[in-house]
């Protein structure tokens, strides 16, 4: 890898769906699009910003996308640019903004607004009321914000203001998108005719046809849909494999919600379509490679949490697919499936990564750090993919048998014959033995206690306390320093710390400290001051 | 022979032979700075190289023989089998290309390790000055840490390919110095 670019003051924040690479303006030269969190479109080229368009929302995804050729329009392709926010997804052309189209927000179910109707009348009895809408709520049925915001009121009175300021308004539903990504229309080429697939906080997805945005399809999922993964073309035959907020994949085969669901043990934090296969991370540390029809390829343990996973094709032979994985400790792997190819480094947490065709250059890795750094890594052209640095499962010296030497006949008659005839004076030996080490220490410990005079770090039986003392100064005034730790599992109180000495040499202000109760883990501190009594000598000790 | 040829290549008859090889990367005007050398047919329009073209021209008594090499990415592997032949190599660099600057680099350094290249005289070209915000040569001579480039003579100039500004002074240093050795 090369490093061509980074710029720590970019001052980027965005999310893994919000980093593109698409060439916006159709010149060949494709450009970075990110939605940044702040409300702001920046569109780089090269290493320079070139336009910044402010948004109207945060953004939670964008997706470029080719809308249908209008017939006899011009040979090139310039692709739209979709920005979910909320509700809304706003369509850029050329970097202008083309259309906004909002997502239909699911049916209000009757029964609430039912009560809501009834609200108007019945202002009175909204104990009951708040009764019906806990029963729908009970039932199952998905609450409108305004209920649930009355749900949430703590006082009688506060839902009587809020009842009286709402019952004009009609319950509506409001959703909110939370991915989206596009899929080819009929052929797999780079510039065809795409539709885009969107999930939304009310556990549809749904595929939308890019020209005149209509529904093509809707699938209710069990889940709220986080992330999703697109692979075959539309008209033909398309997966989509959606990752639940939860822990569990859902697999979308040609509009059908299919049986198969992948179930991971910790909640997924990632999930991406590399090939013929699905990469998800969760949140312990672990990249599962799942086949589509929900077979487990592989996993792989890591030793940081995974912040962002992307698919890697260095050139256009679709099984040549890599992917990259970036982790908390600043780690990004290279692994081509099993294998790690490679690992770079850097000083900083990347929270988003995106490869691709950049400014001329085929094989660009754009990174954008935690801290809103961003930078820019080229794939350097004599960089070799294929060698395998570290080969998985075990290792080559496994299968060479160690060099045993074979046991001679005196041996196995000796040992045979031994450990037939005596075993059970072995055994008795043995135990006796054991008797012995367990008496020999239990004599020192009970002489450790009763002597009294351990070394500055001492246990005692029933608290599990470590004591450490120091003593700091050079006289005649001296500072005692006990740091105290509770070792054992339980809170320590009533604990005392009583200091000896020779009062003819020294003197303390309290020989006898109360400790306050110690909780288990973290170090007291305590200081006494000494003073020694016989200045004139100038002695210390 | 050897008299006849003397007396002939002191009255300009025969002119020197000399081949060169054009390298640098895709994009960075190698083709454009060719055709500006070349006496005649000034092409307007210039497509990317495939492979690479040979062009023929004389200048200052020299006739050169130019390798312009395509800069793509997946020809860049070719470069390395003309470097045996060529007796003296133009390196392009796009200066307003910062992004690419450390691919330079690379290819760069991948060039003047290369055992054949040794001590063949090398002249950059810092193509594109007329974009604003690009590099100055000095800058480009830092990134591309040509300064410690100490087996070889090398030489840097500003260009601009579509004006023809600096590619003579460049021809001229080169042929200064193939002279010097033959």
């Amino acid at each position: 890898w090369l490093d061509a670019y980074h710029d720590p003051m970019a001052s980027i924040h965005t999310t893994p769906s919000c980093l593109r690479l698409v060439d916006v303006t159709g010149n060949g030269d494709p450009k970075l699009i990110v939605a940044d969190q702040n409300q702001k479109l920046r569109v780089y080229k090269g290493i320079n910003l070139i336009s910044e368009l402010a948004l109207l929302d945060t953004p939670s995804a964008i997706c470029p996308f080719y809308a249908e050729q209008k017939a006899g329009g011009g040979s090139e392709r310039i692709p739209s640019i979709a920005v979910a926010c909320g509700q809304f997804i706003f369509i850029y052309k050329k970097l202008r903004p083309n259309f906004k189209f909002a997502l239909p927000a699911p049916q209000v179910s009757e029964e609430e607004l039912n009560v809501w109707s009834c609200k108007e009348f019945m202002n009175a009895c909204k104990v009951m009321i708040d009764g019906q809408l806990v029963s729908l709520q009970e039932n199952g049925t998905n609450l409108t914000y305004q209920s649930s915001d009355l749900l949430s009121k703590e006082t009688l009175e506060d839902r009587t203001l809020f009842i009286e300021q709402n019952q004009k308004v009609q319950p509506t539903h409001s959703t909110t998108i939370t991915c989206m990504e596009s899929i080819k229309k009929n052929s797999d080429d780079e510039t065809a005719t795409s539709c885009l697939v969107v999930g939304a906080e009310h556990k549809q997805v749904t595929i939308l046809d890019a020209t005149n945005f209509s529904i093509l399809m809707k699938v209710t999922l069990p889940a709220v849909p986080a992330f999703i993964g697109v692979t075959g073309l539309m008209d033909v035959e398309y997966r989509l494999a959606v990752a639940g907020r939860g822990n569990v994949v859902y697999m979308i085969k040609n509009g059908q919600l299919m049986a198969t669901t992948i179930e991971l043990e910790s909640s997924i934090c990632g999930l991406i379509c590399s090939g013929k296969s699905i990469i998800v991370a969760d949140a312990q540390n672990v990249m599962y490679s799942f086949h589509f029809k929900g077979k487990k390829n592989y996993s792989i343990h890591m030793p940081a949490p995974i912040q962002a996973l992307e698919t890697m094709q260095v050139d256009s032979v679709s099984n040549n697919v890599l992917q990259l994985v970036a982790l908390q400790n600043g780690e990004i792997r290279l692994y081509r499936e099993k294998t790690l190819v490679s690992s770079i480094t850097s000083n900083d947490v990347v929270t988003c990564m995106r490869f691709g065709k950049y400014a001329r250059e085929d094989s660009t890795l754009l990174l954008v750090y935690k801290n809103g750094g961003m930078a820019i890594k080229i794939l350097s052209r004599n960089s070799n993919l294929n060698k395998t640095s570290k080969t998985g499962g075990p290792p080559p010296e496994q299968d060479i048998p160690l060099n045993v030497p074979k046991k001679t006949k005196l041996y196995i008659e000796q040992t045979q014959a031994r450990k037939k005839q005596q075993a059970i004076d072995m055994h008795r030996i043995f135990q006796r033995d054991l008797c012995k080490l367990r008496l020999n220490a239990a004599r020192s410990y009970v002489k450790i206690l009763t002597d009294g005079n351990q070394k500055t770090s001492s246990h005692s039986i029933t608290a599990s306390l470590k004591l450490n003392v120091e003593v700091q100064g050079l006289g005649p005034y001296y500072k005692l320093i006990m740091t105290i730790t509770n070792t054992g599992t339980k809170i320590n109180s009533d604990c005392k710390v009583m200091i000896r000495y020779n009062p003819d040499l020294y003197k303390m202000q309290s020989s006898f400290l109360d400790l306050p109760p110690l909780m288990p883990g973290p170090q007291y501190r305590f200081e006494e001051k000494v003073r020694c009594a016989f200045v004139m000598h100038q002695e210390g000790e | 022979m050897g008299i006849l040829q003397k007396i002939l290549d002191a009255l300009g008859f025969i002119k020197p032979q000399c081949k060169v090889l054009c390298v640098g990367l895709d994009n960075s005007g190698k083709s454009t700075v060719i055709q500006h050398l070349k006496p005649t047919s000034h092409k307007t329009e210039v497509t990317p190289t495939v492979g690479f073209n040979v062009e023929q021209f004389s200048r200052s008594n020299i006739n050169f023989t130019v390798f312009d090499m395509s800069g793509a990415g997946k020809y860049r592997s070719l470069w390395e089998h003309y470097y045996k032949d060529a007796q003296a190599i133009i390196f392009v660099i796009d200066c307003s290309d910062k992004l690419r600057m450390c691919v330079v680099k690379e290819e760069l350094h991948a060039l003047l390790n290369h055992k054949d290249t040794k001590s063949l005289p090398t002249l950059f070209f810092a193509n594109k000055i007329d974009i604003s915000d690009h590099l100055t040569p000095v800058e480009c001579v830092q990134y591309l840490e040509l300064d410690g480039v100490k087996d070889r003579p090398w030489h840097i100039t500003p260009s601009n390919a579509l004006t023809g500004y600096g590619l003579d002074e460049g021809v001229n240093w080169i042929s200064e110095h193939l002279t010097q050795r033959s």
